[in-house]
């Protein structure tokens, strides 16, 4: 070894503290615009929602705001309707992500085998699509196929001899045909996610592994999923998340109807806020979610966590 | 204001020609202003929202006290959460000033509707921009069929009514038989097409006749109660009468809005369609072309019949600063013109709501649903229902129960009837309007 | 090292036909309803409604050609371009200062802040548009395109700090402190050597964040005003015409506004995928 590469590699062990204050300085230099559109943007309207939530307070009314504590949460557990909209969105999420997650991985698995599929591009932009056409139109549509006069797939259905089914309006199939509709805007997202989490796999290790014909389980089992469960389960999360706060779908494609079997939190929470504007009362109910949200994270954060510092002791 | 420019700025339901004729015709509102006044006013600018969203546009801009609009075209319904807060100007003030602008209506449902609140106090807050009544479009080729004409005879001893003055003082039972006759799902034609949708008024304007008609009240306006009022036994007749027609619609009738009427009636599925008349404009097509279409009132219950109200009025920002708020005064006076009413009734899709206007032959020609319009337009043939600030919480609720009821989550009318009642009085008592109490187990009941 | 072939080559084939075929339905199965949009928008306007529906018709244009002339559309559209590509470009770069920091120096709070900002998606926008809008009515930033810059910008930079925290993770500090012995700036390090090598999760950031600031709704149109609004407020305000729902419009509007992105998805498609591996692997997904 040179002398001078020994004099480079002696300065880059040495690693001097003397220095980290003015990495200090630059480090916080560098976060501050995002720190600033943080508070400004996203800390300031939070504490004034948190703030409002406390106080009994409708837009539109000759009344002032008035402070009344924890009337707005006490009403909003009281209310047996809006308790029945939480649990459904509950429900709804949970079959609607495990849908998307098991679609999603299966159809990600598919490309993911087939890398030099011809095509490939067009067919995954193709596949992509759902996702990325404005809600709106989707929504509308959806709703004009659903059509049991005029829509195209009731036209099928009854061409192939079977009954005209109302889907949108009937108590029993709006709730599942809202979640078909969901799986299919976004299971691509969990595909994308499955291709990604696949993708960051090293290529190494499954060489290694199929040159030892190790078979496919254990293949999942010790090098695929270690790697690719961080992605995926971002990926989960984020849809969570998502799902959780649906409401262009139902608002557009039922209104949360018939009556209110696909009336979902963010729906409600929505008409409190803009159709009656009691701004105190729907501050409340988003405080509310907020926390949900929190939990949820903070649960898959520690588990994620938990596994890492297990695999890294071990 | 002479030799000064101006801005002016106005907000109306997207998507609705009638909202959209100021705009259509501003160029003759700039040649009245530098004519009469010698100011000049830029060309128009406007915000635009679907029915159920516009008030979200509208409401928080005038909580700001801003003036982004001059002039708002609003649903009738919002006066009273338009002027509790003093977000728009008294129309009584303008019309002190300007005495002119204190128009003739033809009814005073035309005032009550579109101008009073607090609901029969007298106190005027609105301008009438574009009035609308309820309606029943039909197929006049069908009625007119002499093969139909033969079969009907056969089958119900009766004649077929096909005029106009057959048709307009048909009782309910009567007419559903004709509806009856003309259902044949099978060929792809549905008898009728009613209102059910949870979304904004639909169906409570929809239904409201069937309840008006048979005695039926939605509350008491002196006192502000709704429970006992809303679930009475004649409203419960009614609902199970209006929803009862569902047999003679496609099977997703629970989601029925304005545009479902349409398009079931312009395409041919639908033999009739109960609708605004002001949408009458569109209610046909290349397939379902204007001379094939016959509009008529709503039917009688034994004689009695009273409709709901639709229709819009005009509202003066309050927050103008003096210029705008000389120059919205002028519009209005212009709108009010001959000229310009002219041109809104004839080319524009208007409707008439003067006593002048209603006695005008020349509007009964522009379109064959006038008449029908201005029979409902009459003393006493149709009301509007609340003005209260509440309004938006009170109907979601009534909205959600009743469409339950249509889709079958609600098991009776009574249960819907009830569940709105006890919420509404809950609502209105938490509000201060009433000192009536809701039910004990208000907090309890679901859908 | 070759690889052992576990296969016969013909089983290989048929394995990889049968994957072919299974990826393309699927392509396309998901595909269909937009393909049933896409066709709408091409069908002469009184056969929309047409039952049985129309399969077989001579393609028009004129639908598109009446939504790009009605009202404001095209105004819109631009309204939409500007704001939504300011907006990200402006959050990546913001996000892209931000991450380097939290890779490299570590600041205190890391960990806390990096779920913080990934927390301002829980809440659902209907909660926090009042406050914003009366946020910026103080502020005076309604109807402008800075406040909804400004606003699209907070709205896409947890994404994206996410992406590129990892990817600048995945970038050796050696780079850096090789830099720093030769004695280039710190702006130098970060924009000539690293930003390079983060290219997948700048695009992937980038794509990701403008699909949903190109298709919010609700923020624009409250805060939003004739001078700002993009094309889905356009759009849902202009859905019905007289009435009843203008299905060519919405078809139209909805076939034009989807091309951008997804042209832009097919041409990056290398990188956003790549780009979703959040810096945990560089190669070929």
């Amino acid at each position: 070894m040179s002398a001078r590469t020994i004099e480079f590699e002696a300065k880059i062990k040495e690693k001097p503290k003397s220095t980290s204050k003015k990495n200090r300085g630059i480090s916080w230099l560098l976060l501050t615009p995002v720190l600033i559109f943080f508070a400004l943007l996203s800390i300031l309207p939070t504490l004034w929602m948190l703030g409002l939530s406390f106080y009994d307070y409708t837009l539109t009314s000759y009344k002032p705001p008035s402070f009344n504590g924890l009337t707005n949460y006490l009403d909003f557990v009281k209310n047996e309707q809006l308790s029945a909209s939480v649990s459904r969105t509950f429900l709804f999420l949970i079959i609607a992500v495990i849908f998307q997650t098991l679609l999603g991985i299966l159809i990600g698995v598919f490309f993911w085998k087939n890398d030099k599929m011809p095509g490939r591009r067009l067919a995954l932009t193709l596949f992509f699509t759902p996702m990325v056409v404005t809600p709106i139109a989707t929504a509308l549509f959806w709703k004009l196929m659903l059509d049991p006069t005029f829509g195209v797939i009731n036209h099928f259905i009854t061409s192939l001899g079977f009954e005209r089914t109302d889907f949108l309006t009937n108590s029993s199939l709006a709730f599942p045909t809202l979640i078909v509709v969901d799986t299919w805007m976004w299971t691509p997202f969990m595909a994308l996610m499955t291709l990604a989490a696949l993708g960051s796999v090293p290529k190494a290790e499954l060489e290694a592994a199929s040159i030892d014909r190790l078979p496919i389980h254990r293949q999942i089992t010790t090098i695929i999923w270690p790697h690719a469960k961080f992605i995926l389960m971002l990926g989960i999360l984020l849809r969570s998340i998502d799902a959780f706060k649906t409401m262009d779908l139902t608002y557009i494609m039922t209104n949360g109807g018939p009556g209110d079997t696909t009336e979902l939190i963010a729906l409600s929470l929505y008409r409190f806020a803009f159709k009656s504007f009691k701004l105190g009362y729907s501050s409340a109910v988003s405080v509310f979610l907020l926390f949900i949200a929190i939990a949820l994270t903070a649960i898959y954060l520690y588990v994620l966590n938990a596994r890492k510092k297990a695999e890294e002791s071990a | 204001m002479k030799g000064k420019t101006i801005d002016f700025a106005y907000s109306r339901i997207g998507g609705w020609p009638p909202s959209a004729a100021p705009e259509t015709q501003w160029a003759d509102f700039q040649k009245y202003a530098m004519d009469n006044f010698g100011y000049t006013v830029n060309k128009i600018t406007f915000a635009e929202a679907p029915f159920g969203e516009l008030f979200q546009k509208v409401a928080p801009t005038l909580a700001s006290q801003s003036q982004e609009f001059n002039l708002l075209i609003v649903d009738s319904q919002w006066l009273g959460a338009l002027s509790e807060p003093g977000w728009i100007v008294k129309a009584d003030d303008v019309f002190a000033a300007n005495p002119e602008l204190d128009i003739e209506p033809f009814s005073s449902l035309v005032t009550n509707t579109y101008q009073v609140y607090p609901d029969g106090s007298g106190t005027r807050w609105g301008f009438p921009q574009m009035p609308d009544t309820q309606g029943i479009f039909l197929r006049k080729d069908m009625l007119e069929d002499p093969k139909e004409q033969a079969a009907f005879k056969q089958k119900t001893g009766k004649d077929l009514p096909s005029t106009y003055d057959e048709l307009s003082n048909i009782e309910f039972d009567a007419l559903v038989e004709i509806i009856d006759f003309f259902h044949r799902p099978a060929k792809g034609m549905y008898g009728t097409a009613l209102m059910y949708s949870k979304e904004y008024d639909f169906f409570s304007c929809a239904y409201y006749p069937f309840a008006y008609s048979t005695g039926g009240k939605i509350w008491d306006p002196a006192t502000n109660n709704v429970y006992g009022i809303l679930n009475s036994p004649e409203n419960e007749k009614a609902m199970e009468q209006f929803v009862g027609l569902k047999k003679y619609q496609p099977a997703n009738f629970a989601a029925f809005g304005i545009g479902d009427m349409i398009d079931l009636f312009v395409q041919g599925k639908a033999f009739s369609a109960w609708q605004w008349l002001a949408v009458g404009k569109f209610m046909s097509s290349d397939k379902v072309p204007a001379d094939k279409v016959i509009s008529i009132p709503l039917p009688k219950w034994n004689g009695q019949l009273i409709g709901a109200m639709g229709g819009q009025p005009w509202v003066i920002n309050a927050f103008n600063d003096d210029d705008h708020m000389r120059v919205a005064v002028d519009v209005l006076k212009w709108w009010y013109t001959k000229e310009t009413q002219d041109k809104f009734i004839k080319e524009n899709g208007g409707l008439p709501w003067s006593a002048e206007g209603a006695a005008n032959p020349e509007y009964l020609e522009v379109a064959h649903y006038v008449k029908p319009f201005l029979s409902m337009l009459e003393e006493g043939r149709s009301q509007d229902f609340w003005h209260l600030p509440e309004y938006a919480e009170m109907l979601a609720v009534q909205q959600a129960a009743f469409n339950g009821y249509a889709t079958g989550q609600v098991k009776t009318a009574k249960e819907a009837l009830e569940y709105a009642a006890a919420k509404q009085q809950q609502i209105l008592f938490k509000a201060g309007r009433t000192d009536t109490p809701p039910p004990d187990n208000v907090d309890s009941l679901k859908i | 090292m070759s690889r052992e072939i576990v296969m016969k080559p013909s089983n290989e084939k048929a394995t990889k036909i049968t994957l072919t075929i299974t990826c393309w339905v699927t392509a396309i199965i998901f595909f269909l309803p937009i393909a049933w949009i896409i066709a709408t928008a091409l069908k002469p306007k009184n056969t929309v409604l047409d039952i049985p529906p129309k399969f077989l018709f001579v393609p028009t244009f004129s639908n598109l050609l009446d939504a790009l002339q009605f009202s404001n559309t095209l105004a819109y559209f631009v309204h939409s371009v500007i704001y939504s590509f300011i907006a990200v470009f402006l959050a990546i770069f913001v996000s892209f200062l931000a991450s380097y920091s939290f890779s490299r120096f570590k600041p205190a709070g890391t960990d806390f802040l990096m779920f913080l900002l990934l927390s301002t998606r829980f809440v659902p926008a209907a909660a926090f548009v009042i406050p914003f809008f009366q946020l910026f009515n103080i502020l005076q930033l309604k109807d402008s395109f800075v406040g909804l810059i400004i606003f699209y910008t907070m709205f896409s930079i947890p994404f994206s700090v996410w992406i590129l925290k990892g990817f600048i993770d995945g970038v050796s500090s050696k780079f850096d402190e090789t830099g720093l012995v030769y004695g280039a700036s710190r702006a130098h390090i970060m924009f000539k050597l690293v930003l390079p090598q983060v290219r997948s999760g700048l695009v992937a950031a980038f794509v990701f964040n403008i699909i949903f600031v190109w298709n919010e709704f609700l923020f624009n149109f409250q805060l939003g005003g004739l001078k700002t609004y993009g094309i889905p407020v356009g759009l849902f305000t202009s859905i019905t015409k007289g009435g009843q729902v203008d299905w060519s419009f919405v078809a139209s509007i909805g076939t034009l506004y989807v091309l951008p992105l997804a042209l832009v998805i097919y041409f990056f498609q290398k990188y956003l995928l790549v780009g979703l591996t959040f810096g945990t692997v560089r190669g070929e997904v």
